[in-house]
């Protein structure tokens, strides 16, 4: 077994970099000249989002925090599956 | 102990929110204010997150992102995307 | 001894996972055109989100932490994956689709557009 105690060094670093990751998408979401690089870009960082949710599951020992990821991932076709059929009904209209 | 880099995160998030929220004032596109909302919605679940509370975080997801979003989105079919300038 | 190599390929997979993922957002940045912005998005899901969760399940199965709190982040990491693995190129391929037909994106500094010669509708 390994100590828990590594966590306390490895998991800021890590979090750090996806942090600067999620902060550039951000900007990227409210930035994004058309619609669908938002979209897309939203999806990129919803992937963020889950392994930040569970690396902070797993620093403050809290496995009901990390329950959230699941909707989230799951929620990740059906907006992009919403926003299509929205482009092409428009489309046809 | 919290560490700092989530009381950042959640810091930057917040600000983030406010100024999605300025963003969809201004914004004459529909669809494109949709989006940004689910994105406000994110923001305030990652604050959800650093403050441990594990069941607002649930519901704000699922009703916040994905419900909200698909019911407007279901909505903006029978109406018009531009909005006139006022 | 199994612990430590479970533990040391999982944080190999975690640091390789957060850089491919600081990578992926630099190149949302820098491309062009939304047809362009596809590439760093798979860059930035598959290698940055999928890697990072299958070393979170390897790091949390091999800590010394309690059993519930063990399996559980081990379970919920992997169905993330999962999830994320089927999800997110079926998107992005039903978005760029929408995107093209409908006109929303152009694919703006371009050669030859072969999907117009072929005479999509």
């Amino acid at each position: 077994m390994v100590d828990a105690s590594v966590l306390d060094i490895l998991i800021p670093v890590v979090l750090g970099v996806y942090s600067l990751a999620y902060a550039i998408y951000s900007i990227i979401v409210l930035r994004g000249p058309t619609v669908p690089d938002m979209v897309l870009a939203l999806d990129v960082m919803t992937v963020d989002l889950i392994v930040i949710y569970l690396l902070i599951a797993l620093f403050y020992n809290s496995p009901m925090l990390a329950i959230g990821a699941i909707p989230l991932a799951s929620w990740i076709l059906i907006l992009d599956l919403v926003v299509a059929k929205y482009l092409m009904e428009a489309r046809r209209k | 102990m919290s560490p700092l880099i989530i009381l950042l995160l959640s810091a930057f998030s917040s600000v983030m929110a406010l100024v999605a929220t300025i963003k969809i004032l201004y914004e004459r596109d529909v669809l494109k204010t949709i989006i940004i909302s689910g994105v406000e919605s994110l923001f305030y679940s990652i604050i959800l997150a650093a403050f441990l509370a594990p069941d607002l975080l649930i519901a704000y997801i699922a009703i916040g992102l994905g419900l909200n979003s698909a019911i407007l989105l279901y909505a903006l079919r029978g109406g018009e995307r531009f909005e006139e300038a006022a | 001894m199994i612990d430590i190599i479970l533990f040391a390929v999982g944080t190999i997979l975690l640091v390789l996972s957060s850089i491919l993922s600081l990578i992926g957002a630099v190149g949302f940045l820098r491309f062009r055109n939304f047809f362009l912005r596809l590439h760093p998005a798979t860059v930035g899901s598959i290698g940055g989100g999928v890697y990072g969760l299958i070393g979170i399940a390897l790091i949390a199965l091999s800590l010394d932490i309690p059993d519930y709190v063990k399996y559980y982040v081990f379970g919920v990491a992997l169905i993330s994956a999962a999830l994320v693995v089927f999800g997110s190129p079926t998107g992005s391929h039903l978005l760029a689709r929408a995107a093209y037909r409908s006109g929303e994106a152009r694919p703006e500094p371009i050669i030859r557009d072969k999907l117009k010669e072929a005479g999509l509708k």
